[in-house]
């Protein structure tokens, strides 16, 4: 199972069983994987009668292999499209022309459990469980964010002090008596880890501070787009289980619609979208060019895109053996794995341990 | 039935509490898994090949999904399966749908067969005295399993690797 990304103009429609994406032709040796954007047309995509002229091509989806979609370009729908994703249980997500998660297409739920909503309602209103809950977010997040740093700190970095002030963080988390606290803390953790990204990343990459809507520099524009990729793989992940997307723990369920995809991408974000970007830029994979600068603004253009999602969808596919399972997993699995771990907790079957990585 | 407190499991109950009382509790209260197993697959193939000419899926009070009745001299309930390798699971699955037909919808004398059409044999079941009562004490304890508040800690047994909720136990 995989995720499909579209971040070309086009349409989506229905023939029986199979869903087909209609879309302008690619010029020769493009990828097939993924469809680069054809960003001069701002008016909707209607394409029916079009598709049928040389310039357009049908593309069939292998369906039965798509976990989930993720909408970069304009793209129209039709609601035998709809039907069809509802059919095969595959939610749609939609970003905006910026990168940003706009909404998802969440298809019909099918896994309802009114005893175990009732248990994650009840571990949101008891402040103390909802705590206990809250710091292992922060635990998890921070200890594969040390996992990461630690590895550029034997690769000869100069980061040691800004280590040891994490550690020293992490330590507090135990302390932390309300939500507020530990946010602070979190958001504390996060500052000092991103402290040492020019230490680790090339100048021409300086990252300076976090900056969002909109990243004002490369390495911003590559976070803010792996987050919300990040994002968008939890609410798949949550939508095929009964935990209900809206009781978060962390972040407060009012903050946005999935908050609890919030509070368990922070756990994953250094794993898929950190390491991802520590590779495309390492190795040189990316460069200026694959950034589209204004004032103001950066963000990633096509062949950036492209790039990036090639890179953040091997790294989902890559496998590694489950220490509790003894079983081949891949690191998409995991993210589900998680929601299974919170599942287990609120039904009382066995306390959750927030995934750190093990390798 | 004053013997059950009017609590009837689903056949699937039935089986459930013949293989996995963790798989059991789950179940009753809707933790249930997308399976895209293969074998799942496999399975849903041959019932819908298989005995084209029949009249498959009876639903019985959304508890007993019968996948073919014939009626001859007695009505005889058949049940198609695929392996082997849980037949004491499936003898008393099919004992419960006699059983039920007997008592709940009154309807007497019923025969079973299990059909494992992949191994091309048959496999009568009937019901005797002695499983008559069997039954009963049956549904009382899957009524106390699925009605105890706390999920049955999973017990790592050989149906495990192949089962739905693997992930959801051992991890």
């Amino acid at each position: 199972m995989r995720n499909f990304y579209l971040i070309k103009n086009g349409e989506l429609i229905r023939k029986h069983d199979t869903l087909y994406f209609i879309a302008k032709k690619e010029p020769a040796n493009s990828n097939e994987d993924f469809i680069l954007e054809d960003d001069t047309i701002e008016s909707f995509c209607e394409l029916d009668d079009e598709s049928t002229k040389p310039e357009y091509e049908k593309k069939a989806l292998p369906i039965e292999q798509i976990d989930a979609i993720f909408l970069y370009g304009r793209i129209s729908l039709t609601s035998g499209a709809i039907g069809l994703l509802a059919k095969k249980q595959i939610p749609t997500h939609i970003f905006s022309y910026y990168g940003q998660y706009l909404s998802t297409i969440y298809p019909k739920e099918t896994l309802l459990s009114g005893d175990l909503h009732v248990k994650q309602a009840l571990h949101y209103a008891n402040s103390n469980e909802r705590l206990y809950l809250a710091k292992l977010f922060v635990k998890g997040s921070a200890a594969n964010i040390l996992t990461n740093i630690r590895y550029y700190e034997r690769q000869g970095r100069e980061i040691s002090p800004i280590l040891s002030s994490i550690k020293e963080r992490i330590d507090e988390i135990e302390h932390m008596s309300s939500i507020n606290e530990l946010m602070a803390l979190e958001g504390n953790i996060r500052l000092l880890y991103y402290s040492t990204f020019d230490a680790i990343m090339p100048s021409e990459f300086s990252f300076k501070e976090r900056t969002r809507r909109p990243p004002q520099n490369p390495m911003n524009a590559m976070i803010s787009f792996g987050n919300s990729l990040v994002y968008g793989e939890i609410i798949t992940a949550l939508y095929h289980t009964q935990l209900d997307p809206t009781i978060s723990f962390l972040h407060e369920p009012s903050e946005r619609r999935f908050s609890l995809a919030l509070d368990i991408a922070e756990i994953f974000k250094p794993l898929i979208v950190d390491r991802s970007i520590f590779k495309l830029v390492n190795k040189k994979m990316i460069s200026a060019d694959d950034f589209n600068q204004n004032i103001g603004s950066c963000l990633l253009n096509e062949n950036g895109r492209r790039l990036f999602l090639e890179e953040y969808e091997s790294r989902l596919q890559t496998t590694i053996k489950h220490r509790s399972l003894h079983r081949k997993v891949s690191y998409k699995r995991l993210m589900y794995l998680e929601c299974i771990k919170i599942v287990k907790h609120l039904l009382g079957l066995k306390k959750y341990e927030p995934f750190e990585i093990w390798w | 039935m004053d013997l059950v407190n009017g609590y009837l499991p689903s056949g699937t109950e039935i089986q459930y509490y013949a293989i996995c009382h963790t798989k059991l509790w789950l179940f009753a209260h809707y933790i249930r898994m997308e399976d895209n197993s293969d074998d799942v697959i496999i399975g849903r193939i041959i019932h819908e090949d298989s005995y084209k000419r029949e009249q498959k899926e009876i639903i019985i009070h959304d508890k007993i999904a019968l996948d073919f009745v014939k009626k001859g001299d007695t009505l005889v309930i058949h049940e198609v399966k695929k392996e082997y390798n849980l037949v004491d699971v499936h003898r008393l699955q099919l004992m419960y749908y006699l059983w039920y037909f007997h008592h709940i919808l009154e309807i007497w004398p019923v025969e079973g067969i299990i059909n494992y059409p992949t191994h091309k044999t048959q496999e009568k079941v009937m019901l005797n005295d002695q499983d008559e009562m069997l039954i009963p004490e049956i549904i009382l304890k899957i009524e106390k399993i699925v009605h105890q508040s706390s999920v049955p800690i999973p017990k790592k047994i050989r149906p495990c690797s192949k089962c739905a909720y693997f992930e959801f136990c051992w991890v």
